[in-house]
């Protein structure tokens, strides 16, 4: 028995980049993780886990039956697990059609939410997606349901997203989970410490050691990862991608990309927490 | 119901299986391990699909199914599934989580996860006149050679993506197409595995070694947690072992986004004459 930390997002806010700097930091290993083979932070969507914990191929239920099967999914996980899991997962928190939490707090350690400024996020997801700038917005904004990026896998069972704002919300104030929450601005400029506060707060170390922590920010470097993405490929990139899973990270690129029109559609959607984010000033003029 | 109706196409080797109507707990009592609608106790296995049927499976040789509502094309869906796994393990025999044709060179066992594809490969051969031996089931009675694979499936259930990709209508929900007529009459002698799989840049079918073709292996198995939990952790080993010794066990990828149906049923065809 075990417990389980969820390491949350809306698509394209870093999470992979969280979870590579995890396997670093847990591995501590001589060189860097592969990112082909990252240990311990399987998608909690997986269809396989669902259909071998469960007993039966979801692929023969019905959406609201795996719903309602899916909390007690995570308990079997967490009790079959010797030593903490890490999930990434892309849903939105919320209620089965049975009225339980998805994500049972029962055996739930902590949630690790990793947040971007959504005006980023809309061109990062059209790259991921092979979309357009306009296709993105609308999922950023919660107009496309699914959001058209996760259709794609059939290894995995649907998954709910909902918009940046209700996705966001749902975690850090609906979930009444712990919440540790992370801006992607915040861990770019500083990956060490944010890192480091996210360790603090899984209790991972009382103090993380901070040469392990270093080493888990220089094997997790951006440079790194578009090395190994450049000579080996990256399996989580999707075929129609139109550039590399990891395209450049930086923040404020939205300024380049987006229309004045875009920039608005985001910011009316999405303002009130983007504002309380940082990410718009006073005005609700985008920073 | 009898069992050579519940299984027509293993009924020589399910001779001595009684499959009867009957009450079945929703719990044993003291379980050594259980999933969410799963239980095992020694020789027994229940499993519980809701609003469809509760499923007891006990000794490899007697199973009893309660139903739990009226849609008895369901009640043997779900029978063709988990349960007939936890029998074959319980008789000591190997069911692998694979669709699987019968060609020239004898039986082809197309394996992957869910959604990677088998079903739709296995329907496009059948096409090209392969004959259908299982959809999601494959039964291994013996796994010294010749290995021979058993015809578990008259039906090919499709993802409603992929329906349009065999000149059928495009659909919404998942379809089960009867290809009962093309259905093996008995068992075929394996003679290779596919590990299907999904890939974002385009990839050559090969011959699989190594820790690759250990995890390829490990992940046959139709249900890892029930397998393991029924013929044991290093049984469960022992059988792929012994499967990896009779057959080789080949790499075959589609590019995620389409399903390239025809031309991975080329590819096998290709393998085969090679």
């Amino acid at each position: 028995m075990a417990d389980l930390v969820w390491l949350a997002s809306f698509p394209k806010a870093g999470n992979t980049w969280l979870r590579i700097l995890l396997a670093n930091y847990l591995d501590n290993g001589d060189e860097p993780a592969d990112i082909n083979a990252l240990r311990a932070t399987p998608i909690a969507s997986s269809r396989l886990w669902f259909d071998e914990w469960a007993g039966v191929e979801s692929a023969q239920l019905d959406a609201e039956t795996i719903a309602n099967l899916r909390p007690q999914v995570y308990r079997c996980v967490a009790r079959a697990a010797e030593e903490r899991r890490y999930l990434k997962v892309h849903d939105q928190w919320g209620l089965t059609p049975a009225g339980e939490p998805m994500f049972p707090a029962d055996v739930t350690a902590g949630v690790v939410y990793i947040v971007r400024n959504p005006l980023d996020q809309v061109a990062s997801l059209a790259n991921h997606g092979g979309n357009s700038l306009e296709a993105a917005a609308r999922a950023i904004c919660g107009e496309a349901s699914p959001a058209p990026v996760v259709r794609q896998y059939t290894d995995q069972l649907d998954q709910r997203l909902g918009g940046w704002l209700g996705h966001a919300t749902s975690w850090v104030e609906q979930s009444g989970l712990p919440v540790h929450l992370v801006r992607y601005e915040d861990l770019r400029a500083d990956t060490a410490g944010e890192f480091g506060a996210a360790l603090r707060f899984l209790g991972e170390e009382p103090e993380p050691e901070p040469e392990r922590v270093a080493r888990a920010v220089a094997f997790s470097s951006f440079k790194e990862l578009r090395r190994q993405e450049e000579e080996h490929g990256f399996h989580e990139r999707l075929a129609q991608s139109s550039g590399p899973f990891f395209r450049q990270g930086r923040s404020g690129g939205w300024r380049e990309e987006l229309s004045a029109e875009l920039v608005a559609k985001v910011v009316d959607a999405c303002g009130p927490l983007m504002q309380r984010l940082g990410y718009l000033d006073e005005d609700g003029t985008p920073r | 119901m009898t069992t050579a109706d519940a299984w027509p196409g293993l009924a020589p080797l399910l001779a001595d299986v009684e499959t009867v109507w009957g009450v079945v707990p929703e719990r044993l009592a003291e379980p050594t391990a259980e999933g969410v609608l799963w239980q095992v106790a020694g020789d027994q296995f229940v499993l519980r699909v809701p609003g469809v049927a509760r499923y007891l499976v006990q000794g490899g040789r007697r199973v009893t199914i309660e139903p739990l509502g009226e849609d008895d094309a369901a009640v043997i869906r779900f029978l063709r599934g988990t349960p007939l796994a936890a029998l074959a393990a319980q008789r000591g025999w190997v069911a692998l989580h694979a669709a699987a044709v019968a060609g020239p060179p004898g039986a082809v066992v197309l394996a992957g996860y869910s959604g990677a594809g088998k079903s739709v490969l296995a329907a496009a051969l059948v096409r090209r006149g392969w004959q259908l031996l299982a959809d999601d089931v494959v039964i291994l009675d013996d796994l010294t050679a010749p290995v021979r694979v058993w015809p578990t499936s008259g039906e090919i259930t499709l993802w409603p993506e992929v329906v349009e990709c065999l000149g059928r209508p495009a659909a919404t929900e998942r379809q089960t197409i009867d290809f009962s007529a093309n259905l093996a009459a008995a068992p075929v002698p394996l003679a290779a595995l596919i590990a299907l799989r999904t890939a974002n840049a385009p990839e050559e079918p090969r011959r699989l070694g190594g820790v690759e073709s250990w995890q390829a292996l490990m992940a046959l198995s139709y249900n890892n947690h029930i397998a393991e939990e029924i013929v044991g952790p290093m049984g469960l080993v022992h059988q792929m072992l012994a499967l990896a010794r009779v057959a080789p066990m080949v790499s075959l990828s589609r590019q995620q986004g389409s399903w390239q149906a025809e031309a991975l049923a080329d590819a096998v065809e290709g393998m085969v004459d090679g």
